[in-house]
Formats: structure tokens, sequence, C-alpha cells
């Protein structure tokens, strides 16, 4: 998408400047250059460092890239014309849609343990109210005053409680105790923010349909326009699913038969999507839950396939946000930074050990894995950047710097304080006499 | 060292997934290959992925298997011999990693 965009940019502007040129050849450089280092053999060397394995994860190297090649600092990517490569966006949208929807296979739901769903119920209503009450605040003072009303204020509102909901479910880079008890506490926060992740697009999948305006700015919207078209996406995505798994067999055994299986699926689920109204991760996602219940030969190996892309989708995906941010985000930004900073601090920990207490025997009693749920899940920033899909308006494009900057500032604490905690175990041992250590 | 050899070699077969796996066994007992230990199994991309997961973290709560799987065998050249040209038939993308070693010596039940 970005070659199309950087070529589309360039035809656009008409003759180019040899500054302009050398841009240009600086963005390309860039973009190729992070494609080849995701994908090398030594880059995973050096994400099992901690640091840099936080760093990735959170997508904040990407991101950063994605801000240099765009407007505000080379300005080699042009946002507008970005977006006029919608369609394949929303392709993009819809990959991250079916792997976070094949999870949702019976296999693995009927695994959950009861504490797990309770604690994401938990989770997703106490964050979700929260930030939805302060964002509401926010909006009613940060909006121009014509735009004052529940019409304009409710996407926003919502979507950013959609982002609060979950946390992000990589532990490694901060997990300090490599004993069972710890292992089973990281399992559980790497299942919940799984299905934390599809409660976010589900919820956002109803935020995106507020979008829709009639010609006077008011929210075109109705709850029984809303059940008929959800029920036709799900038909839709039954249809694709079985569809799909008819010709992934198929496609058999290779590789790019059935990699174009998987695009044309999901660029028929985001199109039907986008058609119906719906978030792309919405339809997709229901397309990845069809597929993941259904069996076949091929299907699971086709899930590996899929799944085996997930950092490769992400690092693009993030390099796309870092171009679409807008870094002007004023005072109420700021103040809705700090707020949800504050909000996840507070809620996700207690969320966390209230749910957990049942378990309390078979968990450690200490664990900076207690502060990992205060991590910002990564679906957050896709469904950000949806919400701009569906309106590219500037708003929504500061919202997205502030899901950016909450994902950044949450991602720190947890990472400092298993540091800290790694920088006393060393010290302790270090004091330990040469006999005793372990 | 040719297939006249008849002292003992340790097999080491790795299947990538179910259908690789499937077809070796087919070509273990045509070569009359039929003692052998069979271990499950992870590549690195599959421990990489589980450690970082993006989006996807539920699939955690599975059982890790890939369908990965080491055939451990300790048998005659000849059968090891046999088993090759049954593997040279099949598709190239489908064959599994093997490793043949010498064995210095080898304890077991049987031994009286």
């Amino acid at each position: 998408m970005l070659p199309s965009a950087i070529v589309g940019a360039v035809a656009g502007g008409g003759e180019i400047s040899a500054t302009g040129a050398l841009r240009v050849f600086i963005g390309v450089a860039a973009v190729v250059a992070l494609s080849l280092v995701a994908t090398a053999r030594p880059f995973y060397r050096v994400q099992r460092i901690p640091a840099v394995g936080a760093f990735i994860s959170g997508g904040w190297a990407a991101i950063a890239v994605g801000l240099i090649l765009g407007r505000h600092v080379l300005n080699v990517v042009d946002r507008d014309v970005l977006l006029d490569v919608r369609p394949l966006i929303m392709i993009a949208l819809g990959w991250i849609g079916v792997i976070v929807g094949m999870q949702g296979r019976w296999e693995i739901l009927r695994r959950v343990p009861p504490a797990l769903w309770r604690w994401t119920a938990l989770d997703a209503l106490l964050s979700a109210i929260l930030s939805a009450t302060i964002a509401a605040f926010v909006m009613g003072e940060w909006l121009h005053p014509d735009h004052r009303s529940l019409d304009w204020v409710l996407p926003p509102v919502l979507m950013l409680a959609c982002c609060m909901i979950g946390w992000a479910p990589e532990t490694r880079s901060i997990r300090v105790a490599h004993t069972p008890k710890a292992g089973r506490l990281a399992l559980l926060l790497q299942s919940g923010a799984g299905l934390s992740a599809m409660a976010a697009i589900v919820l956002f999948g109803i935020t995106y349909r507020l979008t829709g305006r009639d010609e006077l700015g008011r929210m075109d919207f109705t709850i029984a326009e809303n059940a008929s078209k959800a029920l036709i996406a799900l038909v839709v995505a039954a249809l694709l699913g079985l569809g799909g798994r008819f010709m992934l067999q198929r496609a058999d055994r290779s590789r790019p038969d059935a990699l174009t299986v998987f695009i044309g699926v999901v660029a028929i689920s985001a199109g039907v999507a986008a058609t119906l109204r719906f978030s792309p991760l919405f339809g997709s996602m229901l397309v990845g839950v069809v597929v993941a219940n259904l069996t076949g030969p091929r299907v699971r190996d086709f899930e590996r396939f899929i799944m085996g892309a997930e950092h490769a989708v992400a690092l693009l995906f993030y390099l796309l946000a870092g171009v679409l941010l807008e870094p002007a985000i004023g005072l109420w930004g700021a103040i809705l930074v700090a707020a949800f900073v504050l909000i996840r601090i507070a809620v996700k920990p207690f969320a966390m050990q209230r749910s957990l207490a049942a378990h309390a025997a078979e968990l450690p009693a200490r664990s900076v894995l207690y502060a990992a749920s205060i991590r910002q899940s990564p679906i957050a920033i896709a469904i950000a950047v949806g919400l701009i899909l569906s309106e590219a308006s500037t708003l929504h494009r500061r919202l997205l710097t502030v899901v950016v900057l909450v994902g950044l500032i949450s991602e720190l604490l947890p990472y400092l304080v298993s540091l800290r905690q790694r920088r006393s175990l060393a010290a302790a041992a270090a004091e330990l006499p040469a006999m005793e250590r372990p | 060292m040719s297939e006249s050899d008849s002292s003992n070699r340790l097999l080491v077969m790795i299947a990538r997934d179910e259908a690789t796996f499937e077809e070796l066994v087919t070509g273990m007992l045509d070569v009359g290959l039929e003692g052998a230990t069979i271990v499950d199994s992870k590549g690195i991309g599959a421990i990489l992925r589980r450690d970082m997961p993006i989006f996807a973290g539920l699939a955690a709560l599975l059982p890790q298997h890939t369908g990965s799987r080491i055939v451990f065998s300790l048998t005659k050249l000849q059968r090891i011999g046999a088993l090759r040209r049954f593997i040279q038939e099949m598709p190239p993308s489908r064959r599994p990693i093997i490793i043949v070693l010498p064995i210095e010596s080898a304890f077991g039940p049987d031994d009286h």
C-alpha cells in the first residue's frame, strides 16, 4: 500500500524537485529497510532482549518510521493519497480481523476458565464506562460548538472506549520470574488479551455504524436496521467461510493459491462490511470465527499460515498509523491521554486481581505481571485507524495520536517496574557468597 | 559406508506437519522399519510466535501442537537406503528432514 501511495503522491504533484526526489528515495529506502529488518532472522534474536521486545511488540518503531515518512517530518507519504488506497487498507484491517476471529474456535473457547470470562467482562465494563464518561466530558469541550451534539460526540467517545478494552498479550519483555505460577499468570494474561480484542472489535462494529450520517449531519442509525444488517453480515461470513474452505481444499498445499484464496475472502468480507457500514475488522472477524470452527484437511495448515503473518501485517499497519497521526492534540488531547493512562493504572490491575482472587493459590503472590494489564492492546491502534477510514477528519487523526500516546506511556510503566525488579534481583544475587549463588 | 553394512544406525527424522508424518509412517512400514519412537515437536517459528503474540493471545489456551514430530529409530543401513528411495519419490515440499548417525554402542531391554 505504501509504494502505491508514494507513487500517487509523486504523480499528483507533477514536477518534483531534487529535494522531493531525495525525500521519496529516503522514504522508499526506510520502508524497504524496515521490511527487511523485520523479516530477518537476526531481528528475532534482537527481540529476545526485553526492552527491544517491548518496543517492537507495541509497534513503536514502525509508528515512529511512519511519523517520519508522514506530513510532519519528511512529507514523503501524503496521508490523503494514502486514504485513496482505502480498499487496500481495509484488506489489511480485514487480515487483522481474521487473525482475531480465528481465536474464536469452539475448542479454544470451551477451555477459557470462568475466572478469565469474569476478568474480561469486568475489565471491559469498567474501562469502557470510565473512559467513555471522561471522553464525553472532554469532547464536549474539545469539539467545535456546532458539533457538540450526541450525533458527533458519540462515535469518537465509543471508539475511545473500545480502545481502552483489554491489554497487550505480550508478556516476555516484562516477565522476571520463570516459575510455573508466573507461567500460569502469563498464560491468563495472553489469553485474556485475545478475548478482550474480540470484545473490543464487536463494540467497534456497532460504533462504526454510528458514523453514518444523513444530509443534516445527524446519525443515521436505527436498531432494526442495525440488527438486520448484522444478520446479513453473519450470513455472508458463514458463506465466505464455507466457500473459503472449499477453495482451500482445491488449493491443496500450494501457498500462493492459499494466499490468493485468503486475500479474496478478506477482500470480499471487508467490501461487504463497508457496504453494510460495518467495520472491516468486525466483518472479517466473523469470517475468522467461521473458518476457525470448520474442519478440513487444510484448515489448520491455513490457520498457521495466516497467524504466521501476524507480525508482518502488524508492522505495516503500525507504519500506516504513524503516517496518519496528527501530533497537534492540544490541551484537551493531553488531558485525555493523562486521564486514560490513570484509568489504566487504577482499573486494570484492580479488575485482574479481583477476578483472579479465587485462583490465588495457583498464581504468584507478587509479580510484575500483575501490572502487565496496564499496557494497551495493539488492537486499539487498528480500531483508531478504522475510525479514520470511516471519516478522515482531523479530530479522528488526533484521537489516533491520543491512542498511540496512551499505548506508549502504558507500555513504559510495567517495563520500568520489571527493570527495577531485575536490577534488585541482580544486586541480591551479587551479594550472595559465590557458593550460594544459583 | 555401503548398504551391505549390517550394523545399526540411529535414524532421526523430522516431519514438519501431519501430512508429511502420515506419508513417512507409510514409507517406514513399506521398508519394514517397524520400531520407532515418536516425539511431538515444534519449530522455532512456533516458539517465536508464542512468545510475542500481537493480536491473538487466546490460542495460547490450546495445547501447543503444530503437527511437527521427530521419529527416532535404531535400524540397519539397508532399511535406511530403502526409506531414502521412498522419500525421494515424495514431493520436495513434503519430504522430512533425515539425519543418520553412527552408533558406538546401544543398550536396552533385549540385553542379557
